[in-house]
């Protein structure tokens, strides 16, 4: 077996890898796309603001409504928002136009840590 | 009009086009174009159009592979063993290629495979950190953007290389990726 055929059978090996990581699919993967689906189409025209409502696992809340929430703070163009444990990893712009990277408690919505995304 | 030929180049050398030898196959092409156009679409939409840009990255993983693939089962050219150097010629290669005196290869030179090989691995590390940071952690989102910067400035030396190889020995290499054939 020559080297040239082992980087190439190392490079397959590795693609396939990192394929059936990817479609193991970790589970934010979903939830990631119903957030940008949320995120872009506000379809709830009830104008009940106070309906901040609780995602059916325990008391988290949902992508939904910290999405309305951070668009409430000024938060513009959502598109990453990611459950991690008891908090979201969110993507938005701020007020200035400028990407942060949040980390909002899943529970309060309150804003745990915003820092510089470019 | 055969027999014409015959007779107007039988001594002196043909004015005719130089002969051709086809070099890279179908697949190497559309592979090598494809996985171009995926990681410029990928880099572009990097920091706004996430659907897309994931798209474009499972390109870049499934292409890599592909390519990877035939390089092991493909046509004479298109396979590793044809033009993945070891340290020692790739290195009498760039010292030749320094002083302007490098030899011409018709499939890959040394220094191009090299970059072959180093293009793919760093696009599939690129791909790897991209499916991670689906899994959360700051950190693979920097280790994706390191792999992503890496690879455009990967991208940028092996144009670069394209061309000087080009002028070197007086062909248009990249008319050889697109019609697949070079003068012999």
């Amino acid at each position: 077996m020559s080297i040239p055929k082992i980087v190439a059978g190392a490079l397959l090996a590795g693609s396939l890898v990192v394929g059936g990581i990817a479609l193991a699919g970790p589970v934010v993967v979903k939830s990631h796309f119903d957030a940008i689906q949320l995120a872009s189409g506000d379809d709830d025209h009830d104008g009940d603001e106070d309906e901040y409502g609780k995602a059916a696992s325990g008391e988290m809340l949902d992508a939904q409504t910290v999405t309305r929430q951070l668009s409430e703070k000024g938060f513009g163009e959502i598109r990453k928002i990611e459950r991690e444990g008891g908090r979201y990893e969110v993507k938005a712009r701020d007020r200035d136009g400028r990407w942060r990277e949040l980390e909002v408690d899943g529970r309060t919505g309150e804003i745990l840590r915003n820092r510089d995304d470019d | 009009m055969s027999g014409f030929d015959v007779a107007a180049g039988s001594r002196s050398e043909p004015k005719q086009a130089p002969p051709t030898v086809k070099v890279w196959d179908p697949l190497v092409r559309v592979l090598h174009w494809s996985l171009a156009t995926a990681f410029a679409l990928a880099f572009a939409t990097g920091e706004s159009i996430e659907s897309l840009h994931l798209l474009a990255g499972y390109a870049v993983l499934v292409i890599v592979g592909l390519r990877a693939l035939w390089g092991l089962v493909g046509t004479p050219h298109a396979r590793f063993d044809d033009f993945v150097p070891n340290l020692g010629k790739l290195l009498a290669y760039v010292r030749d290629l320094a002083a302007g005196r490098a030899e011409r290869y018709v499939g890959h030179n040394p220094a191009g495979g090299a970059m072959v090989v180093l293009l793919l691995a760093i696009l599939l590390g690129t791909a790897a950190s991209g499916v991670l940071t689906l899994y959360g952690g700051d950190a693979f989102e920097e280790l994706h953007e390191g792999f992503a910067n890496a690879n455009l400035a990967l991208v940028l030396v092996h144009i670069a290389g394209v061309l000087v190889s080009s002028r070197l020995h007086r062909e248009n290499l990249v008319r050889a990726m697109i019609t697949g054939h070079k003068r012999a």
